[in-house]
């Protein structure tokens, strides 16, 4: 059996100590929903399903510890419940003018299950040839900080597009109004001889 | 009740493969509009792409209006 000191090493305490593949293993945890009656074990269950997850170690074994032990675990991996803090990536990223259709096609048929191709999606989005494993090393900090960067920089994209076609339409109007005048006048001019 | 008849079922395998194709089929279009190949657009900006894809509406609109 585990000595409790093992786990808690390899147990994460930040986001920048949990890695993306780490994290992906929690999604093979199978949540159970809380309801009033069976709260705190239904919490037990899932906590000790993420520990698993986390460590390696089955959840049958988890439940051999003193419940001291246990609540040493999970006060390790509290961060989970905050999300990462917003910050620039460590990585370089592509500018969203050099992501290929390829990649969009890429991203766009995977929509549903992001998850299961994340690595792959990262490697989209960064301008130096990573392998995946050393994707899959990347800390949810860093995982995070790519999307948060990437988003800012869609959002400001969008916000320059949406100036530039608003630019453009007000200058049509003008082209328009200043056509209907001159029509106006010409005719005023020839009904006037 | 689901319609087993031969015309649902051949519009069921249709709609999947346009799930599942309906971007490739979209890049083969853009490849023969600018005379490149598929796999060359492929590889374009997707902001470029969907410049591209822009005209071709526009071109169709302009088409259509010339035909009325």
């Amino acid at each position: 059996m585990q000595n409790v000191e093992n786990l808690l090493k390899l147990l994460p305490g930040s986001w920048d100590e949990l890695k993306l593949k780490d994290y992906l293993k929690l999604f093979k945890v199978k949540v159970k929903e809380t309801d009033d009656i069976d709260n705190q074990f239904v919490d037990m269950d899932n906590l000790l399903g993420t520990l698993s997850a986390l460590t390696g170690v089955p959840e049958n074994e988890l439940e051999q510890f003193p419940l001291e032990s246990v609540n040493r675990l999970a006060t390790k991996i509290l961060f989970i419940h905050q999300l990462p803090v917003d910050k620039k990536p460590k990585t370089r990223l592509k500018k969203i003018e050099e992501l290929t259709y390829n990649d969009y096609v890429f991203f766009v048929s995977h929509a549903k299950d992001v998850w299961s191709v994340m690595p792959a999606i990262i490697k989209s989005f960064l301008k130096d040839d990573l392998t995946e494993e050393q994707i899959n090393n990347f800390s949810m900090q860093e995982v995070h900080a790519i999307f948060f960067t990437l988003n800012k920089r869609l959002r400001k994209l969008t916000r320059s597009m949406l100036r530039h076609s608003r630019l453009a339409l007000a200058k049509n109007i003008m082209r328009q109004a200043w056509k209907t005048i001159l029509t106006k006048l010409k005719l005023a001019v020839r009904g006037e001889r | 009740m689901e319609d087993h008849t031969y015309q649902a079922e051949i519009g069921r395998q249709r709609r999947k493969i346009n799930e599942a194709y309906s971007w490739h089929f979209l890049a083969k279009r853009v490849a023969d509009w600018t005379n490149e190949t598929f796999f060359v657009i492929m590889d374009k900006p997707a902001v470029e792409v969907f410049a591209i894809v822009l005209l071709m509406q526009a071109e169709i609109n302009l088409n259509k209006t010339k035909s009325q």
